[in-house]
C-alpha cells in the first residue's frame, strides 16, 4: 500500500516535469505596408525568419506549428461600382521576384484566402477569420520552412479582374510548439 | 476511449446496487472555478471550468471519481504591428476518471491528493479540432457530512502529440453523499 501511495504522488510530479518543458510560443513577422496596384504589379515579400529573435531562440527545439494568422488592415482602393476585392496570399519556398499574377499562379502555392473587401472599404483582418482562411497544406508547408532555412516569399493578389489594394501593418503570425 | 470512460463511470454508479453496497459510499458533486492556461502564447486568457463528479469509495484507501468537465477558454487580447486583435480561447470538454487517495465521500474535514486520466476534446475558432488523452492531478480539501463543500487545486496537461496544453484551475464544489459508509 505504501508503494502505491508513493507512486500515486510521484507519478504526476514526474509527468509535470516532462510536459512543462514544452509550450506554445508566438512569433510575429512584420511585412510592412504592401501596395498592389494590379495583376501585373505584384510585390514579392521576402521573409527571412532568422531575423526574428524568438524564432532564432526556439528553432532548434521546434516541434510543430499550432496556429497561423495573417493580419493587417486591408483597403480596397477601387471605388464603389467596381468589383469586390478577394485577397489571397501565395508562397514560394525560396526567394523569388515574380511580378505578375500569372507567374505566381504557375509557380507558387496558395497559402491563404480569399478575404473579401467591398469596393472603397477598409477592413482590419479579424484574427479568427484569418486563421480559418489558411489552406489545409499551409501548416505543414510553413513548418517545413521553419525547420529549414526560414526563407520564403509571400505574394498577395486578387482572385480575378482588376484590383488595387493596400495592406498596412501586415503581420504573419506563427505559433510554434517548442521547448520553452 | 471516451466510450470506455463513460461505460466505466456508469459501471461505478451501478456498484451500489450490487452485493458490496454495504461498504461502498458514493455521491455526486457539481463544481466550478477559474482556469488558467500555462505556457501558451496563443491561448493565455483565463477561462472558466465547471462540471460534475461522481465520487465512489470502496472501503479502503482508494476512491475513484468519474467526472465530466467543460472549460470555456478566455479571450486573448494582443497587439501586432500597432493593431489590436482579439482571439477566442480554446474550449475543452473532458470525460475522465480521478483516482483519489482518501475518501471524499466521508464526513468531517478531509484532505485528499488525486491523479486522473481523461479524454479531452479541444475546439477553437480557426484552430484544428483535437481529440486527445490528458492527465490531471491535484489536491482537494473537503468538509461536511452528507452535504459537502470541497475546494480543489488542479493541474491538467493534455498530450497534443508534439507538446502539450497545460492549465491550472481552482474549483469549489458542492456535493451530496447519497450512500455514506461512515
Amino acid at each position: 500500500m505504501r508503494t502505491l501511495k508513493t507512486l500515486a504522488l510521484v507519478l504526476p510530479l514526474t509527468l509535470c516535469g516532462c510536459l512543462l518543458s514544452t509550450g506554445q510560443t508566438t512569433i510575429d513577422y512584420d511585412l510592412g505596408t504592401i501596395d498592389v496596384t494590379g495583376g501585373d504589379n505584384l510585390v514579392a515579400e521576402q521573409v527571412d525568419l532568422s531575423t526574428n529573435a524568438d524564432y532564432e531562440e526556439h528553432k532548434d527545439d521546434l516541434e510543430g506549428v499550432t496556429d497561423l494568422a495573417l493580419l493587417g488592415q486591408v483597403t480596397n482602393n477601387l471605388s464603389a461600382g467596381s468589383g469586390t476585392l478577394n485577397v489571397e496570399a501565395w508562397i514560394t519556398q525560396d526567394t523569388t521576384n515574380y511580378t505578375t499574377e500569372a507567374q505566381v499562379r504557375a509557380n507558387a502555392i496558395k497559402l491563404w484566402g480569399p478575404l473579401v473587401v467591398a469596393p472603397g472599404a477598409t477592413v482590419q483582418i479579424d484574427w479568427n477569420e484569418s486563421a480559418e482562411l489558411f489552406t489545409p497544406w499551409a501548416r505543414p508547408l510553413l513548418l517545413s520552412e521553419m525547420k529549414g532555412d526560414g526563407v520564403f516569399t509571400i505574394y498577395l493578389l486578387g482572385t480575378s479582374g482588376l484590383y488595387d489594394f493596400t495592406i498596412e501593418n501586415t503581420t504573419l503570425v506563427l505559433t510554434m510548439e517548442a521547448e520553452s | 476511449m471516451r466510450k470506455a470512460i463513460i461505460l466505466a463511470a456508469l459501471a461505478l454508479l451501478a456498484v451500489p446496487g450490487t452485493a458490496s453496497s454495504a461498504d461502498t459510499a458514493w455521491g455526486i458533486a457539481a463544481f466550478g472555478g477559474p482556469s488558467f492556461p500555462i505556457g501558451q502564447d496563443d491561448n493565455n486568457g483565463s477561462g472558466v471550468t465547471y462540471g460534475v463528479r461522481f465520487p465512489a469509495h470502496f472501503g479502503f484507501f482508494l476512491s475513484v471519481e468519474p467526472h465530466f468537465d467543460w472549460t470555456n477558454g478566455g479571450e486573448t487580447e494582443e497587439t501586432f504591428n500597432d493593431l489590436p486583435y482579439t482571439r477566442d480561447g480554446i474550449d475543452v470538454k473532458q470525460a475522465g476518471m480521478n483516482f483519489i487517495l482518501g475518501n471524499p465521500t466521508g464526513s468531517g474535514f478531509r484532505i485528499y491528493p488525486y491523479v486522473g486520466i481523461g479524454h479531452y476534446s479541444l475546439k477553437g475558432e480557426g484552430r484544428e479540432d483535437l481529440q486527445k488523452i490528458g492527465y490531471n492531478g491535484g489536491l482537494g480539501i473537503g468538509f461536511g457530512s452528507k452535504l459537502k463543500l470541497d475546494v480543489r487545486g488542479d493541474y491538467t496537461m493534455i498530450d497534443i502529440g508534439l507538446s502539450s496544453r497545460k492549465a491550472i484551475s481552482a474549483t469549489a464544489g458542492l456535493g451530496l453523499t447519497i450512500n455514506p459508509n461512515d
